[in-house]
């Protein structure tokens, strides 16, 4: 008798029950509010249910020695983590989404293109801001670059510079991403008066094949050259988008940007999940993580959107300040924020084709960010 | 199974795609079987799919009673799926056994992303059946007669 109480006793203390405290439930809570959002309010669902399931799986409390746990070097878990940590996936996400995008807008009118480079302010002045509220420097420019507002990129950034903040930093990034609707509209509305959200853009012109076609090889050599450490994530944007406009590697681009990216974010989103165990996530950086990403992701709007009205201080043709906040690289939901605010004003208005200009040139502005971050830090470290 | 480039030429909401952007909205649009009865869209659910109508007819219901009834192939329902706040305005029912051509929500955003002059050309071709159910949508200027 005494043999099966002590068996009984045993298997109740080895569960998860046992062994979980409050901090597990709350991240238990985070997760399905994730799972939740993603599903019920459809924010971003392809990287917040990954991510939300994931960080269920990273916090069911387990022995530590059984490698099971995502940070015990001999799990599954922890090699699938290694395309993190070592950032494998984010190269692989960009190389999806150059065969995905279309740059025709941005070529159309390259001067929107400064837009996507004024967005970027954002990751320099929360630098700034994390430099001040004490972390290291390496662990600011981590920080920073939430507002880029580009999962990959920083997630890419946080496992070169500060490894440790993975979780916190891609948790923020990616909520932030997911409230782009929620976050961008009343900061666009404060900053532009009404006549200047009614102003209508010209006709952008038609842009060649030729013009496509050149536009992955010379953009890649001129941002490389300017920014070398964003090489693996600009190197395989503009391969992925040479494959789509080359029409000849047509397969290619299908694979990279439907079986690839999809497969490489399902095991990323759920990785990084898992990362935000209780015991490494819940702790006071990570709250002000999540201040300085808000922050990051306001101001990165705000310096677009400033920009676009200093533009037209010199312009004769007038733009939409609207489009500074597509700036911001969440690419394309920020361009479809543009277009409703602007139609809130007038629903004959319709700036999304604009829009896409600023956003995928900050896709492009936020990796040379990244790579100008982690030129400067690498020594530092 | 996506549907084929002459059936969206065939609907008035496509007929001003050029051939090319009619091959890359394909694979995107994929036809589905209704059958009477059969509900497409629910009033305040989250807006995912919208749908084009091939054949059939079909019931749009709103706030207060206000109904319209769509008979003609290349009718537009759950429009909300592109529009904020991307929530179903109206109910939409099947009244016979039909067929639609059906989007998503998360296509609709990557085809943005893929081609946004295409997905402007959608968008103003939807603002257009939007502008003309508003009426139905809010109360306001809608005839009962």
């Amino acid at each position: 008798m005494e043999n099966i109480i002590d068996l009984l006793t045993k298997f109740v203390s080895n569960t998860g029950f046992a062994m979980a405290d409050y901090r597990y439930v709350i991240m238990i809570v985070i997760g399905m509010i994730f799972i939740y959002l993603g599903i019920a309010k459809q924010y971003e669902p392809l990287l917040l249910v990954p991510i939300g399931f994931g960080i269920l799986v990273g916090n069911i409390p387990v022995f530590k020695g059984l490698g099971l746990g995502i940070y015990e070097s001999n799990s599954v878990l922890h090699y699938l983590y290694f395309g993190v940590t070592a950032g494998v996936y984010p190269p692989l996400i960009f190389l999806g989404i150059g065969a995905m995008t279309d740059f025709s807008t941005m070529l159309a009118r390259p001067l929107l293109m400064l837009l996507g480079a004024a967005a970027q302010m954002g990751i320099f002045l929360t630098f700034l801001g994390a430099l001040a509220l004490g972390f290291a420097p390496n662990e600011a420019g981590a920080i920073g670059i939430i507002g880029g507002a580009d999962g990959p990129t920083a997630i890419f950034l946080t496992a070169k510079l500060a490894p440790n903040l993975i979780g916190p930093i891609a948790v923020a990034a990616y909520s932030y991403m997911a409230l782009v609707p929620v976050i961008q509209p009343p900061i666009m509305k404060l900053l532009t008066s009404r006549e200047e959200r009614l102003i209508r853009m010209e006709e952008p012109r038609v842009v060649s094949k030729q013009e496509k076609i050149i536009f992955p090889v010379v953009g890649f050599l001129l941002c490389c050259f300017l920014a070398p450490a964003a090489l693996p994530l600009l190197g395989m944007l503009f391969f992925g988008n040479l494959l789509k406009e080359a029409v000849v590697t047509e397969r290619l681009a299908v694979a990279a940007r439907s079986a690839i990216i999809d497969s490489v974010t399902i095991l990323l989103g759920l990785t990084v999940g898992a990362s935000t165990q209780a015991d490494v996530f819940l702790k006071y950086d990570s709250v002000l993580i999540f201040v300085l990403g808000a922050a990051a992701f306001g101001v990165a709007t705000a310096s677009g959107v400033i920009f676009a009205k200093i533009m037209n201080l010199f312009l004769k043709a007038k733009i939409n300040p609207l489009l500074g906040a597509a700036g911001v690289s969440a690419v394309p939901d920020s361009a479809r924020v543009v277009q409703h605010v602007g139609q809130q004003e007038d629903p004959t208005n319709f700036l999304l084709m604009h829009a896409m200009a600023p956003n995928v040139s900050g896709v492009i502005g936020s990796a040379i960010g990244a790579g100008i971050l982690w030129s400067f830090m690498a020594d530092r470290m | 199974m996506p549907t084929d480039t002459q059936t969206l030429k065939s609907l008035a909401l496509f007929a001003e795609l050029t051939h090319e952007e009619r091959e890359q909205l394909a694979p995107l649009m994929h036809p589905m079987k209704v059958a009477e009865g059969e509900l497409l869209t629910r009033s305040g659910d989250t807006a995912n799919t919208f749908y084009v109508t091939l054949s059939g007819n079909f019931m749009l219901c709103f706030k207060d009673d206000r109904a319209v009834t769509l008979h003609n192939k290349g009718d537009i329902m759950g429009w909300s799926t592109v529009v904020t706040p991307f929530q179903y305005r109206g109910t939409s029912m099947a009244l016979t056994d039909g067929e639609v051509l059906s989007m998503s929500g998360q296509e609709f955003l990557r085809l943005i992303q893929e081609n946004a002059v295409l997905s402007e050309k959608i968008m103003k071709k939807i603002n257009t059946v939007v502008k003309e159910r508003m009426p139905l949508v809010t109360g306001e200027g809608y005839d009962e007669g």
